[in-house]
């Protein structure tokens, strides 16, 4: 068992055979890693194999501008292990983890609707806070121009 | 006998918003259950990041009327872990004080409207007449009795007088004998146990796989908690424990709430010793450097997390708040299914989702004949007394 953050980086960094594209601790009990989209099952399995039990405390979409991040909160042991994948706008998809952490449920369900991306796997991947009227494609968490917002003005003016 | 899916809600469910539950019915016994989120979604994270880092302040206060204070505390966290703002000593020993005043009176509060829920009215009354000490104790401290606004970033806006302090150890030291004799009534009065007792039943490695959090998974035998596992304020300053229980049913989760009701008042007697004189409020600047933090605190419901990112200006770029409850979903469903429809009511609230008092109605859909008769709140809840 990792005592710091800083040793559960370098545990990643020794033992996990994919892609990292950071491993960075923050502070003694934040640990940052990221991986590309298409690994973020291997590194869910990796993490459950290496610290069960885990605990998933939530799924976080960021929309950077060109991408969306999807941030993997897990706490293992005391330390807070955040897994950074960045999903590029127009793939808008990524491996559900669901079928390996049941907690993830809601929380892809959330992110999936909110930032428009899909997840690919996902046991029941239906809306789960906006209305069934919402139009498709309109994701409220984006922060780039949005199809409803000229209509907006439209009925404004 | 024919299988009836019947909706609950949206505008009903035993929840602090209105939600749309299905549950699938084989005679008496729930086979299946489902949620529907969303009828009172306020789009709070997506103004947080359309307003600067004091008005958001303001606003996650408000995200929910029981547990305001732990919102604007992870909040506050969050952010003072971005700009590296060290909070004043005294000003975090009262943070922990408020924290685990309002998980006195939110417990206490639940511990009533479980009485309600199976029957057992005079519980409800004795216990919210004892949970009136404590509203009283956060009205003289803050000012209110709903949302404090005591957290501040960078510290507390008010500070606990010598005067207010004799008043908190008077009241702490009623609430504690109270909160044992109501843990002897909860183990040792058969009404209430023939209620509780195996109901809701949930394991503990179920209950981990699912994601819950807080009272939900401490009585099923997981000792997890955020003050023990991230210690945050000054809770590894003061004696306390972790107290969980093997039941894995509504009772356990009622003597966990009980419980910590004793601790809370320990740990506020302990704070209220051990506060040094000094400062309640650091300097906060205007701008938040660029940067992400997590913050978590252990709400009364569970684990409560926000997640801060900020560009540098005064505005974040995203705020992320997962309730508890929303862990605790999952698990909700899990127990409410295989257990009789005049459970649902108490296996559901022993979660603690926040009960509105409104009159509530259910619809039960008998999809073999075609039929369907309604049925209100009030007429589930005296169906689940008669059990």
């Amino acid at each position: 068992m990792a005592v710091t953050a800083s040793e559960l980086v370098e545990r990643i960094q020794a033992e996990y055979d994919g892609e990292l594209t950071e491993a960075e601790a923050t502070s003694e009990v934040d640990a940052w890693v990221g991986v590309p989209p298409e690994d973020v099952r291997g590194m869910a399995r990796f993490i459950i194999d290496t610290w069960a039990p885990v605990y998933l405390s939530t799924i976080t979409g960021v929309d950077t501008g060109r991408q969306i991040e999807v941030l993997y909160h897990f706490v293992t042991g005391g330390l807070a292990l955040n897994v950074r994948a960045a999903v590029d706008k127009g793939v808008d998809e990524i491996d559900s983890i669901t079928p390996l952490v049941p907690a993830a449920v809601l929380y892809e369900r959330e992110v999936a609707e909110m930032l428009g991306v899909e997840m690919i796997g996902h046991p029941d991947p239906r809306r789960l806070v906006l209305p069934e009227d919402w139009p498709e494609g309109d994701y409220p968490l984006r922060r780039d121009e949005r199809p409803t917002d000229r209509e907006d003005e439209e009925d404004n003016g | 006998m024919a299988k009836l899916s019947f909706p609950v809600g949206p505008q009903h469910p035993a929840l602090k918003e209105p939600e749309n539950l299905r549950f699938s019915v084989d005679g008496e016994l729930v086979v299946d259950a489902d949620i529907r989120l969303g009828y009172v979604h306020r789009s709070i994270e997506r103004s947080c990041s359309e307003r600067n880092y004091v008005q958001d302040l303001y606003l996650c206060e408000r995200v929910c009327g029981i547990c305001s204070n732990a919102h604007t505390l992870a909040y506050c966290m969050a952010v003072e872990k971005l700009t590296e703002v060290e909070v004043p000593v005294r000003a975090q020993y009262i943070r922990m004080i408020v924290h685990e005043f309002e998980r006195i009176h939110s417990h206490l509060l639940w511990l009533g409207v479980s009485g309600y829920e199976v029957g057992f009215e005079s519980l409800l009354m004795y216990v919210w007449r004892d949970r009136e000490i404590i509203q009283d104790i956060l009205e003289m401290v803050s000012g209110n009795r709903g949302h404090y606004a005591m957290t501040t970033l960078g510290g507390v806006r008010y500070d606990i007088t010598p005067e207010m302090e004799a008043r908190i150890r008077e009241g702490l030291q009623i609430l504690r004998e109270r909160a044992e004799y109501y843990a002897d009534i909860c183990t040792t009065e058969a009404t209430f146990l023939k209620r509780v007792r195996d109901v809701g039943t949930i394991s503990g490695d179920r209950c981990r796989e699912l994601g819950a959090a807080g009272p939900t998974l401490r009585a099923s035998g997981i000792s997890f908690d955020i003050r023990t596992e991230f210690p945050y304020l000054q809770y590894d300053q003061v004696d306390w424990q972790v107290y969980t229980s093997e039941l894995c049913d509504v009772l356990g989760r009622t003597l966990v709430r009980v419980q910590e009701v004793v601790e809370a008042c320990d740990i506020s007697l302990q704070a209220l010793d051990q506060m040094p004189d000094g400062e309640i409020q650091a300097r906060f600047p205007r701008r938040v450097p660029e940067g992400e933090a997590t913050a978590r605190v252990e709400a009364q419901r569970g684990e409560l997390i926000y997640y801060v990112r900020s560009d540098g200006s005064d505005v974040p770029v995203r705020v992320k708040i997962r309730t508890p409850t929303l862990a605790n979903l999952p698990a909700a469903m899990e127990m409410v299914t295989g257990g009789y429809v005049a459970d649902i009511p108490i296996a559901f609230m022993s979660i603690d989702p926040c009960f509105s008092c409104t009159d509530r109605m259910v619809v039960l859909d008998d999809v073999g004949s075609g039929e369907s008769r309604t049925m209100t709140w009030p007429e589930l809840v005296r169906l689940g007394r008669q059990q």
